[in-house]
């Protein structure tokens, strides 16, 4: 039975469903590739028998909000959870009209605050993007997406990972070249309070710097380690009246709204893929 | 355009004064949207309707720095009502919901609530 | 309307403005299409009469010309008439409001090519919310403001949600509404009576409540909302109650006394409305429950 079946159409009919559903970007990878990982990341340990990794990437934050001078309206207006919910229904589609095993790896992390798959290494392998020094993976239209994978037992052909980098794009290249630096390392330099550094030769990026720490505690501002940091001030004060003031501050307050909106909360910087150039001419509107 | 700080809006972690909290605290709520007091879009702009004022214009107005204002602000919203008002609020709720279920809005006159026209 | 410059082509003009309608009317379409009850357009401008500098829509997207307001219904019909009133604290809703914001927004960029954003809405600074929705409601004439919690009250409708879109596109804006949706004739009725109209019966600031209000010949002459006491009731369990008990567990050194607060049913529920927002938005309603804007639609079978 499993040798009758048109993998390429069955293939072709769900990656242009999930278009239609709103994914700017879709590809299929290999789970084999990422079967060396860290124990804990291994697409095996999520599904046994896995044979395909369905990317999907869309729900980019809209033009306008690129340009906004507001942060807040970044911070909170994000809509990282359609890809979730597309991922979801497409994993249940699978399920209910191929009788193959599908699911939806879960976007939140895991125990010891790890993913439960590398998004990055499964949109990589899949052609759905390229691996960027400012970190998320950018695809060489839309540039940053949001990601979601599905995990399943349909033996899909696979895509392969994308045959040119995305990053350097050119302009980084020539920046590099005249100034030493990146727009995504210029606004953002690890050896000034910032998270990135890197170097470039001959277009490609043979060092990458990255402050991991650095860059969690902008990404999630006003979230889980927003609100760890402003609890533990708050324990450590011993005058009561100085401890009311972090917990009934703005920023202790801030750190609740991001939790309990959390949905639209997903991302609170964006600094280093604003000033990227990969996929800003989508966001060129009047 | 003014730039966030200016604004009072970059919110970082500032911790305001304890004293200067004590200090300032009614006269910023009393200027912000706390208690609002005559907003309402159809009254007269002759000075009848009124607004709330933004972080920036209060620190300009009392002359303090616009971080401070926010915190005092922020915790002054929170510290306005002790945690025993959440206790009395489900209770009011209790109370009004009761009321109505079992006799409406009639329920609500002091004196003799007009007939019913159905 | 925008005046047309240079040599002034009636009939072009007209057609210019008449396109401009449909377009308007066909992006309104687009959020009821998402899921939007009503949607109307207010001018980005009209904002500045009523609030500061950083509050406008100016302030998010500069250039800003439009706002497009989506309005939705929260509470089903037969919420309202449930005897269990906690399960209007958290029967939830769906948000179609900002999902249609979200879906108008996309579809100017993605039609018009002008830059359009789902404006922000969350509070971002305590009690303050970056732009104003029911402000944004009331310009684009989806409703205006009531006694009862300065709530904007749609004539149909009666209490709504509301989000935005904030564009560079022109579009033909809807004007706030003509006359005040509230006192309605009962509530002046009742005022004449008793001094006070059902919500401010219901809710009295001079007796530990939220409300008060004069009213003369049928009009607000003035208002008064204690929003603070009113967030205690609305905002009953969740963020604001667990930050006072944190701030109360920082000070207890009885591990017993301690551990009766962090099991008490009130963290519980304080955590349950953080972990499960969608469904614990408004907490209080009382004041609308009486209210009679709107009210009739919610008797069904």
């Amino acid at each position: 039975m499993m040798d009758e079946l048109d993998w390429v159409s069955i293939k072709s009919e769900i990656l242009e469903m999930a278009r239609k559903r709103g994914a700017e970007v879709v590809g299929v990878g290999d789970p084999a590739v990422l079967e060396d990982a860290e124990p804990g990341l291994r697409p095996s340990e999520l599904l046994a028998d896995v044979k395909s990794m369905i990317v999907l990437g869309g729900a980019a934050p809209r033009a306008a909000e690129w340009q906004s001078p507001r942060v807040e309206v970044m911070e909170t207006v994000g809509t990282a959870d359609r890809m979730t919910a597309l991922g979801s229904s497409l994993a249940r589609y699978i399920e209910e009209n191929y009788g193959y095993y599908a699911l939806n790896v879960p976007t939140a992390t895991d125990q010891d605050d790890k993913a439960f798959l590398d998004f990055k290494a499964a949109a990589i392998a899949a052609g759905a993007g390229g691996a960027s020094l400012a970190g998320p993976v950018l695809d060489p239209t839309h540039g940053f997406l949001y990601l979601t994978v599905i995990l399943t037992t349909l033996p899909l052909p696979a895509d392969g990972p994308l045959k040119e980098a995305v990053c350097p794009a050119p302009q980084c290249v020539e920046m590099w070249d005249e100034k030493g630096t990146t727009p995504c390392m210029a606004v953002c330099p690890i050896d000034d309070g910032g998270c990135l550094g890197g170097e470039i030769q001959e277009g490609l990026v043979i060092k990458r710097r990255y402050d991991q720490d650095r860059c969690r505690d902008r990404v999630y501002h006003y979230w889980t380690p927003g609100y760890q940091a402003a609890l533990e001030r708050a324990l450590d004060e011993p005058d009561p009246r100085k401890r009311k003031m972090i917990l009934y501050g703005s920023f202790f307050t801030r750190t609740m709204w991001s939790i309990t909106y959390s949905g639209v909360s997903q991302g609170q910087c964006f600094e280093c893929i604003r000033a990227c150039p990969v996929g800003s001419d989508q966001r060129a509107l009047a | 355009m003014s730039s966030p700080l200016e604004r009072g809006e970059l919110n970082g972690f500032h911790v305001v004064d304890p004293d200067l909290y004590d200090r300032y605290r009614s006269e910023v709520l009393a200027l912000t949207n706390s208690y609002q007091v005559d907003i309402n879009e159809f009254l007269p702009d002759d000075g009848t309707r009124k607004r709330g004022l933004s972080d920036t214009e209060i620190a300009d107005q009392l002359g303090l720095d616009v971080r401070d204002v926010t915190e005092i602000r922020v915790v002054a919203e929170h510290d306005e009502y002790p945690i025993e008002e959440y206790e009395a609020s489900a209770r009011f709720k209790d109370a009004a919901a009761e009321s109505y279920r079992e006799g409406g809005v009639k329920n609500l006159y002091k004196g003799d609530p007009p007939p019913t026209r159905r | 309307m925008t005046a047309v410059e240079g040599e002034v082509d009636e009939e072009a003009a007209e057609t210019q403005l008449g396109d401009l309608e449909v377009i308007t009317n066909a992006i309104k379409q687009v959020g009821i299409d998402a899921g939007a009850t009503l949607v109307g357009v207010a001018a980005a401008d009209a904002f500045n009469e009523y609030v500061p500098l950083g509050h406008r829509p100016e302030d998010f997207l500069p250039g800003a010309q439009s706002v497009v307001v989506s309005a939705s219904l929260g509470p089903t019909n037969a919420a309202w008439q449930s005897p269990n009133r906690r399960l209007m604290e958290i029967t939830g809703y769906d948000f179609r409001e900002n999902v249609a914001s979200i879906v108008i927004a996309e579809h100017i960029e993605r039609t018009q090519g002008h830059l359009a954003l789902h404006a922000p809405a969350l509070p971002t600074s305590g009690q303050q919310p970056p732009l104003s929705m029911m402000l944004a409601a009331v310009l684009a004439g989806l409703g205006t403001r009531s006694i009862a919690a300065n709530i904007i009250l749609n004539p149909t409708y009666g209490l709504m949600f509301f989000a935005a879109a904030i564009t560079t596109m022109r579009l033909t804006p809807d004007h706030q509404l003509e006359e005040n949706v509230c006192p309605a004739r009962s509530c002046v009725r009742m005022y004449e009576m008793e001094g006070k109209t059902p919500c401010m019966a219901v809710c009295p600031a001079d007796e530990g409540g939220c409300l008060d209000a004069t009213i003369e010949d049928g009009t607000i002459t003035s208002s008064f909302f204690d929003r603070e006491r009113c967030s205690t009731r609305a905002m009953n369990f969740g963020i604001r109650g667990h930050i006072k008990q944190v701030d109360i567990l920082t000070g207890i050194d009885d591990a017993n006394e301690r551990r009766e607060l962090i099991y008490s049913d009130d963290f519980r529920r304080n955590m349950s409305s953080i972990g499960r927002y969608k469904e614990s938005v408004s907490q209080c309603f009382e004041c609308m429950r009486v209210c009679p804007v709107g009210r009739y639609r919610r008797k069904l079978k």
